[in-house]
């Protein structure tokens, strides 16, 4: 897998990031995370936003993207990971459940008071997690890219257990359901399907 | 290693405003009551202000509001964000206003006003937007409170024309979306009324509109303007000045639909929220406009900075259980998801529409007449 094509996927899945967490996703030395955009918005299939100081993929970018996927494939074993969908949007239902759970109690928002109630919402997500590992194994044997996900979906577990509520639904934060919908959108992006029904 | 700059009044902060780097006074006041520094300095009348500046400890909060008169039983508490100018309009509605606030709660409420910089709503699009956490401190202006007559903003278009929209009492019902503005059209022939056979907006100094052109000529430039009139006789004064960053879709002016249609979806997140619709195929479309109802198909992670900034969000596809609804839900953004494609084609940019995110309905109050051609590319 070229550089150019890590850097427009991942531009792809998040929209736009920062040169620092392109490195840190891609594991590219900067000099070379430098040299890759710069070439990249040299043919317009990124731009570079100065206010917020990120890289954000374009119209053209994402022709250019999905030129390359079709071409050369988006994972080392397109099967593997095709063959691991299914089991996805399945567990992709129930954590969204889980989600909901922690955001809403009763009809109203969940105002984290009740200790007893969120260790079982924290309970679910666990067991959410624990099927969801060796499909993710799996993945990051189909294509190491998503191997990532695995280790800051751990991650967020690890933060959520030790009392950070914002841990499991939070938004900007590299919370479980944003480290969750990213792998979602790296799943369709990089077999090319469509959203499933209620997603 | 500077002292942190004590309470100022209005005649300290036009001396700070003078004597100051610019770049240290906006980050000292934050951008709210930089403007109104600005617009004290044109001539133009601002009400009685006073300004806790950004990074004052919190123990000393008391000692600092020990300073502003006993003799106001009322006020207002609002945020003056330090960021960059770029930014500054894009924190639109993010932050803590408080209105009518007693003076003995004015400590209670300048903290809870601070504290909104930490909400989830901020951080999430202080993530989004690359700015640090923490990278955001509030200034603090406070105000004598006495509920205005009515109050409203000014988008300048050009030097000579802009758009007035505006609501009986407080302006904040304004930017929550309760209310639906009423609105005239400005050029250099006087106003286009929205609402036909009302008369435009007048002040004790004349219609509101041509004060706003005024100000703009005493300003030197296109300017987005705050205003309220007062109760008692209708004075005119300026509560906020940005300079024009970005100029509005321009919209025909509008005639209510003969009937008000209603689209049901999924509850998605509680909350209702009423505004004026953008609707986008891409989360990079240029027409976005912060404050404004989200209407797209769907959403992915590179939608989320538009959801930090929205009023409400309807989508296509997906029922409670979507991506969007968790978002949201988070956001605390009213949120319809799956009214289905028929009726999302029929919420165009402009149009303006009442969100129900407990009710699951999405109600199209009145449609741009031009059917949303033109300022779906404005």
């Amino acid at each position: 897998m070229t550089g150019e094509f890590s850097v427009l996927h991942l531009l792809a899945v998040k929209g736009s990031a920062t040169s620092a967490s392109i490195e840190q996703a891609t594991g590219e030395e900067a000099a070379v995370v430098d040299g890759i955009v710069r070439r990249l918005a040299a043919d317009g299939h990124v731009r570079l936003d100065a206010v917020r100081a990120r890289w954000l993929i374009t119209a053209a970018g994402r022709e250019r993207h999905a030129g390359l996927r079709d071409a050369f494939g988006a994972a080392a074993d397109p099967d593997g990971l095709q063959s691991r969908h299914a089991g996805f949007v399945s567990l992709n239902k129930e954590l969204k459940q889980v989600c909901r759970e922690w955001q809403i109690r009763d009809g109203l928002p969940n105002d984290h008071a009740d200790p007893v109630y969120d260790r079982d919402v924290i309970g679910q997500l666990r067991a959410v997690h624990a099927a969801a590992g060796p499909l993710l194994a799996g993945m990051a044997d189909a294509e190491p890219r998503f191997a990532g996900y695995r280790e800051r979906l751990n991650a967020a577990v690890e933060r959520l257990a030790a009392g950070d509520a914002r841990a499991l639904t939070g938004v900007g934060n590299d919370s479980y359901h944003e480290v969750w919908m990213e792998l979602h959108q790296d799943i369709l992006l990089s077999l090319n399907l469509e959203r499933e029904a209620g997603s | 290693m500077t002292a942190v700059p004590g309470l100022m009044d209005a005649a300290a902060l036009a001396s700070a405003a003078a004597t100051m780097p610019a770049g240290r006074f906006v980050a000292s006041v934050g951008g709210k009551a930089a403007g109104l520094a600005e617009l004290a300095a044109r001539g133009l009348p601002v009400p009685a202000t006073w300004v806790v500046p950004a990074g004052c400890p919190a123990s000393a909060l008391g000692e600092l509001i020990a300073g502003v008169p006993d003799s106001v039983r009322h006020w207002a508490v609002r945020s003056s964000a330090t960021v960059e100018d770029g930014s500054a309009h894009s924190f639109a509605g993010l932050f803590r206003t408080e209105l009518n606030v007693p003076r003995a709660d004015l400590i209670a409420a300048t903290e809870r006003v601070r504290a909104s910089a930490g909400s989830p709503r901020v951080a999430a699009y202080c993530a989004a937007a690359g700015i640090a956490p923490g990278g955001i401190e509030v200034a603090v202006v406070l105000q004598p409170y006495c509920r205005p007559a009515a109050a409203g903003v000014w988008v300048g278009r050009s030097l000579h024309s802009g758009r007035l929209e505006w609501v009986p009492g407080d302006g904040d019902a304004l930017v929550s979306g309760k209310v639906r503005p009423s609105a005239e059209e400005w050029g250099n022939a006087g106003p286009a009324r929205e609402d036909a056979g009302r008369p435009p907006l007048r002040g004790s100094g004349g219609d509101v509109g041509r004060c706003c052109q005024a100000a703009q000529r005493a300003l030197g430039q296109p300017a987005d303007l705050e205003f309220l009139l007062a109760d008692r006789d209708l004075t005119l004064l300026w509560t906020q000045y940005r300079p024009v960053t970005a100029t509005p879709p321009r919209e025909t002016p509008g005639r209510p639909s003969p009937s008000r249609s209603l689209i049901r979806g999924v509850p998605g997140s509680p909350g209702k929220a009423r505004g004026r619709a953008i609707a986008l195929d891409r989360s990079d479309d240029q027409a976005w406009r912060p404050g404004s109802v989200l209407v797209t198909r769907h959403t992915a992670p590179e939608w989320v900075p538009l959801m930090a900034q929205a009023r409400a969000l309807v989508t296509a596809e997906g029922g409670s259980l979507c991506h969007a609804a968790i978002i949201a839900r988070e956001l605390r953004l009213p949120c319809v998801t799956g009214v289905g494609a028929a009726a999302l084609a029929s919420i165009v940019t402009g149009t303006q529409v009442l969100v129900d995110g407990d009710a699951g309905a999405v109600t199209v109050l009145s449609q741009p007449p031009d059917g949303g051609t033109q300022s779906r590319h404005g």
